[in-house]
């Protein structure tokens, strides 16, 4: 008779083993491990155990340090351990008596077999919830006349719910190790205990004491603004800082606040001499951007903008129709905390839409006329906005077939059906399929009359019978397109990639995902949900630069330049924006609604191989850094800080100037002053190189440069250093 | 010159590997002659599909008739058609667009030749094999940016990073000197089609290439140093390594470029019309003249034309926009031909598909073959290469609402301009590694002849 021990830690996909296979053991890899030594940081301050050496066992009881984390014993209690003790028969030898060392609160299993052989199966004869520390008897009944041989081992569940919290944590965090969203909030258990302990928050354990939290560096504030916002001031860092909110709490409260419409930004600014022209759908983007104190929904928009594109590049109506754009524009800002089928059905509905994808007036097919309906949305809201080409993995990973060939989520077969959906549209409010009206505010029409009314076959088997209500017909299409599977990781990434990285690892991936289908209260496609899960992730809020050479992405030039506008609380006196041009796009590769073709002005899989030696990697906006914007940029950069924002020499005036009083106050002090700058922008992260070479600079022509001079050279330094632009 | 240009080579073609190219790049140059070599390959996208069955369009009674059935109200009216002044004899009768007439007078005085009804493929197939066999079509067929991105690769089975006139640009490196940047001039930002292991295109604009604010200026210098050293710090980060290399090669590129550009002659240059795109070829033909500064014996441009994407209008855009193609294309050629250099400049189209020939009530969706045009002195012009199809509903290569299959795929069309470019027929399937499932790489013929290759 012999027993054999393992135990899983299934979340790492590695075997660790007790006493018999030392071979396998590796060093515990906790994902709550950011002081890196390869043992969990809740499990070093519950013991205190923080200078402990992985590989050391200061009890003498044979599990190494690393282990004691991984298993949540206590590394300075001999008695404290996983193993086996030992085994006896009694009852003449009908019965075996197994003895094991457990740890309290966290789920044993033993298991049986009568081989030892790889594909031997193994059949769970107890599991066992270990109420306290100290050795635990399991008591089996053996009949030798059946058998000669049974092996036996002992596993401990050290992630059941592969949360990527150990079950020891979950036990002495409250949670469970059964469910990875036990928290009771919308989030995962993980991001939960992350959010929570790096806000610098005590967090209450079992038996009422607390675990201390990690203090939160102002530069990790900064960074965490830097994601989420069009770039965060002083005072909104110091804020934050201070504050001793989470940043769950800070992204709960951006979510409630009231949202700064376009449609107020474009009235503000006509009241203050904007004309209604194509210009003022800009100068309110600006003044939203800008001034919006929801900064998270206002990056969200402009994420979605690059996600449901809609361009006055290839629309006169876009281009030319201020509310067009800006009614356009407040779907994504009042729907993006909502739920994406419902955005997706009212942009649908957008007379923006219809006129930039062609289903606004589309008919039926007509026999008489040979004509067909126009496929150009119905192409593009699957490809684009909803599914993609591929089925995907929940990790973004693509399925495939028996063969090991990708499969597509669609064939040219559903493309002509979801046309024959998308048929019948009108301008709203109008009394005919035929007649006009120029409200672009209004949802479009849907006339039965030049609706198709048959029957329309659907991706992933949906069907539409024949004789639906047009508006039924659009809806059930929609919801067809974000229940299917692809929809989760396809949209989770693009949004991924907006905020925090190009290349996020499929585990990232996949957490995102889990909460794209389920916010934790069964619904699916929650925005709010998506985004709250992307900002607080591990791989977001510091663990991807670890773990990952290339983790982050760079910045979108668009955004720097509001950044810029926002850091230095830019302002002419007559307090408006009329910070649009028309070179935007060729300088910057960038404006609002003004992407070159639907497929926005990047693609997210544009792989700069060349350039990053790494084939598989990804980075968006690589594509439009060609050798003339990667100049443009820092010339714009420079231009802007120098002559104020927007200058144009005709109109002097009205170019926002900057705020640089305390800024110039810094300028005798300059390492001060790159300490503010460097917190503002590079969230404590410019190197000294850097620093060095930007002293010299202010020190440059004979040391005879005024102090304004001095200050811009520095501004221009730190935001066109690789430090700013990849915002990782 | 071109005796050693697609010049049979007994035995079979090597095949497929993409890598270890530079190898291949020194035998090239060893085949090839010197003197005044030099050679370009101009390639005009046409973004969001052109729909060129309005562009070329059978004018034969019989031919007209099945082609204004299937196109209904999007179908241009016979009269209105500009004929050719020659029909070679076993070809349908066909004419151009009303808009096109330098188009048509290069044709008919052979310097510029249509390939009919060609487009991406994995391999020949029929219509059969297109409904039970999903698995032998492009990938992504007509969507945009896969059909875009094919016609870059000429790799419609697999995703690629490299794009054939890069793989191109490779094998002839040995012709440029190394690595050098002016090989692959983009004037329409950063593509595919020109990239490929060692070839990344330099990308300018309408009005050359830029540089630093201030750069050469006395009272920037310490801005100037300032940005030096900063471009030679090291950074772990592969997306910041990445950052600075682009940015220090854009700089150091552009003094470069400047200094070659201003050595020659503008004069004549505004003469070429044709709105942005004529801007761009302008800008070619800039560089073209200053080859010997740059030092350059082979290279390739992209430029670029927006707009094809035509579903809810077609007509009067399309028009528009032919006009302008017509435009910056004929005065393109006749400032090569000034210059004594047209024979050396091989131009041609390309885009992501063709178009249904059936209308969506005022426009038409995507298709998959269509017509492009390739101009030069070198062409085998006033001739249409490939099949044109019939246009009949429902005919053999219809897939669907005048949706065609190719008769003829991007592999042969760009094997040919490849061949004349110089590479030897051995390495043809290097830089298109499918060419053998369309062409026996042991014959003697070029793949379409449409190419005068010595």
């Amino acid at each position: 008779m012999n027993a054999s021990f393992s135990c899983f830690r299934k979340f790492l996909r590695a075997i660790f083993c007790g006493a018999v296979l030392p071979a396998f053991c590796q060093p515990a890899f906790a994902l709550f491990d950011l002081n890196e030594n390869g043992m969990g940081d809740f499990w070093e301050l519950y013991y205190g155990a923080g200078d402990l050496e992985p590989d050391g066992d200061e009890d003498g009881d044979g599990n190494r340090n690393d282990f004691e984390s991984l298993i949540g014993s206590d590394p300075f209690d001999p008695e404290s351990y996983f193993g086996v003790n030992g085994y006896r028969f009694e009852k003449n030898n009908t019965q075996l008596v197994f003895n094991f060392q457990a740890v309290k609160g966290v789920r044993y299993y033993i298991e049986s077999s009568s081989s030892l052989h790889p594909e031997a199966v193994w059949r769970r004869d107890h599991t066992i919830l270990s109420n306290g520390t100290g050795s635990i008897e399991v008591e089996f009944f053996i009949n030798s006349m059946f058998e000669r041989t049974r092996y036996f081992r002992v596993g401990q569940e050290t992630d059941e719910d592969q949360d990527g919290l150990t079950s020891w944590e979950e036990s002495v965090l409250g949670l469970s190790d059964r469910d990875a969203n036990s928290n009771g909030g919308g989030l995962s258990d993980l991001t939960w205990a992350f959010d929570r302990h790096f806000s610098g928050n005590e967090i209450v354990i079992e038996g009422g004491t607390s675990l201390p939290g990690a203090a939160r560096s102002i530069e990790d504030v900064s960074r965490f603004l830097n994601q989420a916002t069009f770039g965060p001031t002083y005072e909104m860092i110091e804020e934050l800082h201070s504050s001793g909110q989470t940043y769950a709490e800070w992204i709960d409260e951006q979510m409630e606040m009231e949202p700064t419409t376009l449609e107020a930004s474009l009235i503000a600014e006509m009241e203050l001499g904007a004309g209604s022209n194509a210009n003022l759908f800009r100068r309110g983007w600006w003044r939203a951007a800008v001034e919006g104190s929801d900064q998270l929904r206002q990056r969200l928009a402009f994420a979605l903008s690059q996600i449901l594109v809609v361009s006055g590049t290839g629309s006169d109506l876009v281009r030319g129709d201020p509310t067009a754009g800006g009614s356009y524009y407040d779907l994504l800002i009042e729907g993006g905390f909502g739920n994406y089928a419902d955005l997706l059905e009212d942009v649908t509905y957008h007379v923006g839409m219809g006129n930039y994808l062609g289903h606004l007036r589309n008919r039926k097919s007509d026999p008489v006329l040979g004509t067909f309906p126009d496929e150009n949305y119905a192409r593009e809201v699957m490809q684009l906005f909803s599914i993609g080409l591929w089925e995907l993995n929940r990790d973004g990973t693509r399925k495939k077939d028996y063969q090991g060939r990708p499969i597509p989520t669609y064939t040219n077969f559903h493309v002509t059906e979801l046309a024959k959906v998308m048929t019948g549209f009108n301008w709203g409010g109008t009394t005919s399929f035929i007649a006009y009206n120029p409200d672009t505010a209004l949802p479009m029409t849907i006339w039965e009359s030049d609706h198709d009314l048959g029957e329309k076959f659907l991706v992933n088997g949906g069907y539409l019978p024949p004789n639906q209500n047009p508006e039924k017909d659009v809806r059930d299409a929609i919801d067809n397109l974000v229940a299917h599977p692809s929809a989760a990781p396809f949209l989770s990434r693009l949004l991924i990639q907006r905020f925090v990285t190009s290349n996020p690892s499929p585990d990232y991936l996949e957490r995102v995902s889990l909460v794209f289908e389920n916010n934790g209260r069964g619904e699916r496609a929650d925005l709010s949900a998506v985004v709250r899960a992307i900002l607080l992730d591990p791989e977001a809020r510091g663990y991807g630069q670890r773990i990952d050479p290339a983790h982050g992405k760079m910045r979108e030039p668009y955004i720097t330049h509001v950044h810029l506008v926002r850091a230095f609380d830019s302002r002419n006196e007559i307090g408006n924006y009329p910070l649009w041009s028309p070179r935007d796009l060729d300088e910057l590769g960038q404006a609002p609604l003004m992407s070159p073709s639907v497929f926005n002005f990047y693609s997210p899989n544009y792989r700069p191989s060349l350039a990053l030696g790494r084939s598989d990697l990804t980075a968006p906006e690589f594509e439009i850094l060609d050798p003339l914007r990667v100049v443009a940029w820092p010339n714009r950069l420079r231009a802007t800080t120098e002559w104020g924002a927007g200058y144009l020499s005709e109109f002097p005036g009205f170019a926002l100037q900057h705020d640089f009083l305390d800024e110039l106050a810094l300028v005798d002090a300059p390492e001060e002053l790159i300490n503010r700058l460097d917190l503002m922008f590079t969230y404590g992260t410019l190197k000294p190189e850097t620093r060095a070479l930007i002293k010299e600079a202010m020190n440059g022509q004979g040391g005879n440069l005024s102090d304004e001079k001095k200050l811009w050279m520095a501004i221009y330094l730190v935001m066109t250093s690789p430090e700013y632009a990849i915002l990782r | 010159m071109g005796e050693a240009s697609c010049a049979a080579v007994a035995g079979s073609a090597a095949l497929g590997s993409l890598v270890n190219l530079s190898l291949l790049g020194k035998l090239a140059a060893e085949e090839a002659p010197s003197g005044d070599d030099y050679r370009a390959l101009v390639c005009v996208f046409l973004a969001g599909g052109n729909d060129s069955f309005n562009m070329l369009v059978p004018r034969g009674a019989e031919r007209y008739q099945e082609y204004s059935e299937i196109r209904r109200n999007l179908a241009l009216p016979r009269e209105a058609l500009l004929p050719f002044s020659h029909t070679p004899s076993g070809q349908k009768e066909l004419g151009l667009h009303p808009d096109l007439h330098k188009v048509r007078d290069s044709y008919d005085s052979g310097n510029l030749a249509f390939v009919a009804n060609v487009g991406t493929l994995q391999q020949p197939i029929t219509r059969e094999t297109y409904e039970l066999s999903p698995a032998l079509l492009p990938d992504g067929l007509f969507s945009h940016s896969d059909q875009q991105r094919q016609w870059h690769t000429s790799l419609p089975d697999r995703s690629s990073t490299s794009g054939w006139l890069g793989r191109l640009s490779d094998l002839v490196q040995e012709l440029n000197g190394p690595q050098n940047f002016a090989s692959a001039i983009s004037v329409s930002g950063v593509n595919t089609i020109q990239s490929a292991a060692g070839t990344l295109p330099y990308v300018i604009g309408p009005n050359g290439s830029l540089g630093l604010t201030d750069w050469n200026r006395a009272n920037w210098s310490h801005g100037r140093q300032a940005v030096t050293s900063q471009l030679d710090l090291e950074y772990e980060n592969l997306l910041q390594k990445a950052f600075i290399k682009r940015k220090k090669d854009a700089i150091e590129l552009n003094e470069v470029f400047r200094a070659a550009l201003d050595t020659v002659s503008v004069d004549g240059d505004r003469l070429i019309s044709g709105g942005r795109l004529g801007d761009q070829l302008k800008m070619v033909h800039q560089v073209i003249k200053a080859r010997e500064e740059l030092e350059v014996g082979r290279q390739t441009f992209f430029v670029m034309l927006g707009g094809w994407d035509l579903h809810s209008d077609l007509l009067d855009p399309h028009e528009a926009l032919l006009s302008q193609l017509d435009d910056a294309l004929g005065d393109f050629q006749t400032a090569l031909k000034a210059d004594g250099i047209s024979d050396q400049v091989t131009t041609f189209t390309a885009s992501d598909f063709g178009r249904s020939l059936t209308s969506n009530g005022q426009g038409s969706d995507h298709g998959w073959g269509g017509h492009q045009m390739v101009m030069g002195g070198a062409v085998n012009g006033g001739r249409i290469y490939g099949e044109y199809p019939d246009l009949y509903e429902d005919n053999p290569l219809d897939v669907g609402r005048g949706r065609m299959i190719p008769t003829t795929s991007v592999d042969e069309y760009f094997a040919e301009l490849a061949c004349w470019f110089g590479v030897s027929r051995q390495q043809l399937p290097m830089v298109i590694p499918n060419l053998n499932r369309f062409y026996d790489l042991s014959q003697t013929e070029a793949p379409l002849g449409f190419m005068n290759l010595g």
